[in-house]
C-alpha cells in the first residue's frame, strides 16, 4: 500500500496491534474482524476532517463490541461518500462492506447500495447528500435497521421483606421486548402499571404475557395485576415495528408481594 | 433578504443544519423527541443567530453526515440513539471552540448555545439545593421549594449547613425569580470568570475549559468552582506592586470564606507572592521561622494548656489530626488517593479531561516563557490538589456531585498549559476526544454523575464495565496508567518525532480502561443473573462507604426467599470462585449447601494507634472480612447450563465476586 508517509502505516499498525490485544484477552471473534478495515481507514484518514470522527469510532468499537457495528457504519458511510480521496473511499467501502458481511444488520441493502453508489458519482456535492437521501427512503419506504440482540431484556427486580420491585427499562423499538422473570420460591400477587405512547392511532401497540394468556393493549395508561409463580415470565412486548414518525415507547413499572 | 442570505450563508446552513437535527430525530423514531429532540435543534438555531458572517468550518459536513448515519442505525443498540444525540452537540461544542476569537463578544457569543443545553440537561443536585435552602435562610428571600432547610449528611444542625455562608449570600438574590432563579448568578460569575480567563489564555482555551471537562462539570451551576476560577484569575492578572499584592491576599481571604477546601489554594497565593519577591539568598528562612513558631504556640497551647488559649475557642484538633494522620501514618494510602484522583475512570482528571495531558506537557513551555506567572499559577494549583488529598482523603472526589468538580479551581493552570502547544495535532486530537466526552454528558445528563462504586456512568453507557477503578483495584494497578501517561508526555514533548506512537498510547489506555479480568462483579451482575437480591448499602450514595474499613465496594445481598443468582454457560467439573461473607449464613448452590461464617475485621493498627479504643468493629456487613469459598459443580448442581445460588437460611450473605474456572481437560 502506497502511503503518504509511514505515520500513516504506524497509525494502523496501532489499530491493529489494538485489534490483536482484544482478541487475545477476550477470546477471538470474527465479529471484530470489520475492526482491521476500520483500522486501515484511520490511518488513512489521518490529517483529514473526517479523522476525528473515525478515530472516535475506532475507540468506541475497541471497548464495546456491543456498540462495534455501530461505529463502524458511522465512520464507514461518511467515510464512503465524503472521503478526499479514492484511498479514504476504498476503505470506508470495505468498512461498511465488512460489517454487514459479518454482522446480521437488519435492512441493511439500503446502507450497502449508499455506500456503493458513492463511486458511481463524481460530484463531491452531490455524494453529500446520498446520505440523507438514502435514509430518507429507507425510513420512509422500507424500515430502519433493527436491533442487533435476540434474547429479550430483562428486568431487574429487588425483594425486601417479601415485597418485590421491578426496575423496567423502556421499551421501544431498539428494545421490544422486556421480560420480569417470577422469583423462584412462592407464590406473587404483581401489580403493573403501563404508560404507553408515541403512536397516532389506537392499534393495539402493547402484549402483555404470562404462561399463554395474552392481553393487547392500545396506547394509554393501564393497571394490571396477576399472579406469578416460580418459572413464569410476564413478557412485554412493543407490537409496533419502525415506522417514521412514530416514537412508539412503553414505559412500565411494577412491584408485588408473596401471598 | 437575499442580500441577507447571500451575506450569511454559513449562518443559514447552520440552521438548516437545526431543521434537518428536528426532522431526522422523528423520521427516525428516536426516542426522547419532546426534549432532546428539541433543545438540540434549538441550540443549533441560536448557534446559528449568533454566528453572523463566520465561516462554519471544515468539520461542519462531516458532522451532518456522522448524525445522519447514527439516525439511521439509532435501533441497533439501546444506547445509539443517545450517541447519535451526542454528535449534533459535539458539533456545537467544535463551533463555539472555533468562532471564539471572532469579534468583540466572541468568547460569550461562543458559549451561550452550550452553556443553555447544559444548563437545560443538568438537574439541580443535592449541593445546589443546600446553597439554595441556606440563601433563602440567611437572606429572606423565599423561594418555593427552597423556604424549608432539609439536614444533610456533614451539616452541622438541622439550620447550619456545612457550607459557609457567603457563597449562598451571593446567589440569594437569583432566588428572587423564586426556584428557577438559583442558576441565575452563578451563570454571571461563569461568563465573568471566563472573560477574566479569557484575559489570562486568550478567547479560544478560555472556551475550551468552559466547555470541557474539568470545568464543564459545573460550569453555570450554583457551585463555588467557576467563582473560585474567577477569583484567582483575577488575582493572577494583577500587576505587581505592594497594593496589588494586599488585593491578592484579600482574594485568597475570600476563597478560604468562599469554602475551605480552597485554603490550600489560598496557601499557595500567599506563598507564590513570597516566591515572585526578587530572590535574596537566604529568604525562604523567615517564613520558615514563622510557621515554625505559630506550630509550636498551637502545640503548646494543645498539649501543655489544654487548649486553653485557641484550640478550645477556634480550633478543631481533629482537622490537624487528619492532615497528621494522612501524611504520616498512611503515606502510601494518600499517594494512592492522589494517584487515583488522576487516573479513576469515575472521578479521576484524565478520563474526562484527556486534553488536561497535553495541558500539563505545555506547562514546561510556559514555565521557561512566564516564570513569574507560571508560579502564581503553578504553586497554588499545586497546593489545593495536595491539601485536598490530604485533607479529604478517600473523599477527595467528592461524589457523587458533577464528576471533575474538584479539579475546577485548577483550570487557569491548564488553560496556560494548552496555549503553550494549542498548535500541535495531537494536542487536538486529545481535545477532540475531551469535546466527545463533554457532548454525551449533554445527550445522557446522568453522566454527569458518578457513586464510586466501579460503574462509570460514560462506560456504562457505551456497554462496558470497567475492571479499573479506585473501589475494585490494586494500588499496583496504578501503575499502568502512570506509565501510559509518562509516556505520552514525553510523545507529546516530542511531537514530531514520535507522532505515531501517541496513538498506540491511546489505544492501549482505552484497552486498558475496559480490561475485565472476566467473573462476576456484584455491581456488574446484569438482571439476567440476579433476581430479586439487592445491593447493599442499598443507597449509592458514597457517603455511606466513606468510614468502612474494608473495601469501599458494594456488595451483593442474599437474605430471603425469592432472590437468587443464575450463574449461566457452566458445565460439571467448572470451579465456583465466591469471594463472600457473612455472620452465618447458608447458601445453596446447585444441590450442595455451604455454611458461610467469615470473622469480623479487626480495627486496623493504624486507627487504634491514633486513639481508636475498640479492636472488634460492630457487627455490620461492611465489618465482616471476604473470604473466597470454592464449590465443584457436579452434574446435579447445573441445570440447563446453568447453576442457581440461593440463600436458605440464618445470616444474610454478602458477594464482593464470582469467578468461574472451568475444569481443564487434558489431552
Amino acid at each position: 500500500m502506497k502511503t503518504k508517509d509511514n505515520r500513516e502505516v504506524l497509525v494502523m499498525l496501532s489499530g491493529y496491534n489494538a485489534w490483536a490485544a482484544v482478541n487475545l484477552f477476550r477470546g477471538f471473534s470474527a465479529d471484530s474482524l470489520p475492526l482491521i478495515a476500520l483500522f486501515t481507514l484511520l490511518g488513512l484518514s489521518s490529517g483529514s476532517v473526517l479523522f476525528p470522527i473515525v478515530l472516535g469510532c475506532s475507540l468506541v468499537g475497541l471497548i464495546s463490541p456491543a456498540l462495534m457495528p455501530w461505529a463502524m457504519l458511522v465512520s464507514g458511510l461518511p467515510a464512503c461518500t465524503a472521503g478526499r480521496t479514492m484511498k479514504i473511499r476504498i476503505a470506508g467501502f470495505i468498512a461498511v462492506a465488512s460489517t454487514l458481511w459479518l454482522i446480521p444488520v437488519s435492512h441493511s441493502v439500503p446502507l450497502a447500495v449508499v455506500a456503493a453508489a458513492a463511486f458511481f458519482i463524481g460530484n463531491k456535492h452531490l455524494r453529500y447528500f446520498l446520505i440523507p437521501v438514502g435514509f430518507t427512503l429507507s425510513a420512509v419506504f422500507f424500515s430502519l435497521p433493527g436491533p442487533l440482540a435476540v434474547e429479550p431484556v430483562i428486568a431487574g427486580s429487588t425483594i425486601k421483606d417479601g415485597v418485590i420491585d421491578y426496575d423496567i427499562p423502556e421499551v421501544n423499538t431498539s428494545r421490544p421486548e422486556v421480560l420480569l422473570p417470577a422469583p423462584f420460591e412462592g407464590t406473587w400477587a404483581v401489580w403493573i402499571a403501563l404508560e404507553a405512547g408515541g403512536v397516532r392511532d389506537s392499534v393495539p401497540m402493547m402484549a402483555i404475557r404470562l404462561g399463554e394468556e395474552i392481553l393487547l393493549l392500545p396506547s394509554g395508561t393501564d393497571t394490571l395485576s396477576v399472579t406469578m409463580i416460580p418459572g413464569d415470565s410476564l413478557a412485554i412486548s412493543l407490537m409496533r415495528d419502525f415506522k417514521p414518525f412514530n416514537h412508539s415507547v412503553i414505559h412500565a413499572t411494577a412491584g408485588g408481594e408473596r401471598l | 433578504m437575499r442580500k441577507f442570505i447571500r451575506s450569511h450563508p454559513h449562518s443559514f446552513v447552520m440552521a438548516g443544519f437545526g431543521v434537518w437535527i428536528f426532522v431526522a430525530w422523528r423520521l427516525a423514531g428516536m426516542p426522547d423527541p419532546g426534549f432532546a429532540g428539541r433543545i438540540i435543534p434549538a441550540a443549533w438555531l441560536v448557534a446559528a443567530i449568533l454566528n453572523g458572517k463566520i465561516n462554519r468550518g471544515r468539520w461542519f459536513f462531516p458532522v451532518v453526515l456522522s448524525f445522519t448515519v447514527g439516525a439511521w442505525l439509532w435501533m441497533l443498540y439501546p444506547s445509539g440513539w443517545i450517541i447519535t444525540a451526542a454528535v449534533p452537540v459535539a458539533g456545537l461544542v467544535t463551533w463555539s471552540i472555533s468562532i471564539s476569537e471572532n469579534g468583540r463578544f466572541g468568547v460569550i457569543r461562543a458559549i451561550l448555545p452550550v452553556l443553555l443545553l447544559s444548563l437545560f440537561t443538568a438537574e439541580i443536585n443535592g449541593d445546589e439545593v443546600r446553597f439554595a435552602e441556606q440563601a433563602s435562610d440567611l437572606s429572606g428571600i423565599s423561594s418555593d421549594t427552597f423556604s424549608e432547610t432539609h439536614i444533610r449528611s456533614g451539616d452541622i444542625s438541622g439550620t447550619e449547613g456545612h457550607h459557609t455562608p457567603l457563597f449562598p449570600l451571593l446567589i440569594a438574590p437569583g432566588l428572587l425569580a423564586g426556584d428557577s432563579g438559583l442558576r441565575i448568578v452563578p451563570v454571571i460569575f461563569a461568563l465573568l470568570a471566563i472573560l477574566l480567563m479569557a484575559k489570562l489564555t486568550g478567547p479560544r482555551i478560555a472556551v475550551v475549559t468552559a466547555l470541557l471537562y474539568p470545568g464543564f462539570g459545573v460550569f453555570g451551576l450554583a457551585m463555588t468552582g467557576w467563582l473560585a476560577v474567577g477569583l484567582f484569575t483575577a488575582g493572577v492578572l494583577l500587576p505587581e506592586g505592594k497594593k496589588w499584592t494586599a488585593a491578592r491576599f484579600l482574594i485568597a481571604l475570600i476563597l478560604v470564606a468562599l469554602k475551605m477546601r480552597y485554603i490550600g489554594l489560598a496557601a499557595g497565593i500567599f506563598i507564590a507572592e513570597y516566591a515572585c519577591i526578587p530572590g535574596r539568598k537566604w529568604k525562604w528562612i523567615t517564613p520558615l521561622v514563622w510557621l515554625s513558631a505559630g506550630t509550636l504556640i498551637l502545640a503548646v497551647d494543645r498539649y501543655l494548656l489544654n487548649g486553653l488559649i485557641f484550640w478550645s475557642r477556634y480550633g478543631n484538633i481533629e482537622a490537624v489530626r487528619l492532615i497528621w494522620v494522612n501524611i504520616f501514618h498512611r503515606p502510601f494510602t494518600t499517594i494512592v488517593h492522589g494517584g487515583w484522583s488522576l487516573f479513576d475512570p469515575e472521578a479521576g482528571l484524565l478520563f474526562r479531561a484527556p486534553w488536561i495531558l497535553a495541558a500539563i506537557s505545555g506547562l514546561f513551555i510556559f514555565s521557561r516563557k512566564q516564570s513569574d506567572r507560571f508560579k502564581r499559577l503553578f504553586i497554588p494549583s499545586v497546593f489545593y490538589w495536595v491539601f485536598l488529598v490530604i485533607w479529604s482523603g478517600p473523599s477527595w472526589h467528592g461524589l457523587p456531585a458533577p464528576v471533575g468538580r474538584m479539579f475546577v479551581p485548577m483550570l487557569p493552570l491548564f488553560g496556560c498549559g494548552l496555549v503553550a502547544v494549542w498548535q500541535k495535532r495531537e494536542t487536538r486530537l486529545l481535545v477532540i476526544l475531551s469535546i466527545a466526552i463533554s457532548a454525551l454528558v449533554i445527550a445522557s445528563p446522568i453522566c454527569r454523575y458518578n457513586y464510586a462504586d466501579g460503574t462509570d456512568s460514560i462506560l456504562t453507557v457505551l456497554g462496558v464495565a470497567s475492571g479499573f477503578s479506585m473501589v475494585r483495584s490494586h494500588p499496583v494497578q496504578l501503575l499502568a496508567p502512570l506509565l501510559l501517561s509518562v509516556s505520552m508526555l514525553l510523545v507529546l514533548g516530542k511531537a514530531e518525532k514520535y507522532r505515531a506512537i501517541f496513538f498506540a498510547i491511546i489505544f492501549a489506555g482505552a484497552f486498558l480502561l475496559t480490561l475485565n479480568a472476566g467473573g462476576y462483579e456484584a455491581e456488574d451482575m446484569s438482571p439476567g443473573i440476579v433476581q430479586g437480591a439487592s445491593l447493599y448499602p442499598y443507597i449509592s450514595d458514597p457517603v455511606e462507604r466513606y468510614f468502612w474499613f474494608n473495601s469501599r465496594e458494594r456488595m451483593l445481598e442474599l437474605c430471603e426467599p425469592g432472590q437468587s443468582i443464575l450463574l449461566p454457560g457452566v458445565e460439571p467439573g467448572d470451579t465456583l470462585l465466591l469471594q463472600m461473607s457473612s455472620g452465618g449464613g447458608v447458601l445453596s448452590v446447585g444441590d450442595d449447601l455451604i455454611n458461610v461464617e467469615t470473622p469480623l475485621v479487626e480495627m486496623p493498627s493504624l486507627f487504634r494507634s491514633i486513639g481508636r479504643s475498640e479492636r472488634i468493629l460492630p457487627d455490620w456487613p461492611e465489618n465482616r472480612l471476604m473470604e473466597e469459598f470454592t464449590v465443584l459443580l457436579d452434574s446435579n448442581d447445573i441445570e440447563n447450563g446453568n447453576v442457581r445460588i440461593l440463600h436458605h437460611n440464618g445470616s444474610p450473605v454478602y458477594f464482593d465476586r464470582i469467578d468461574v474456572l472451568e475444569e481443564i481437560v487434558l489431552p
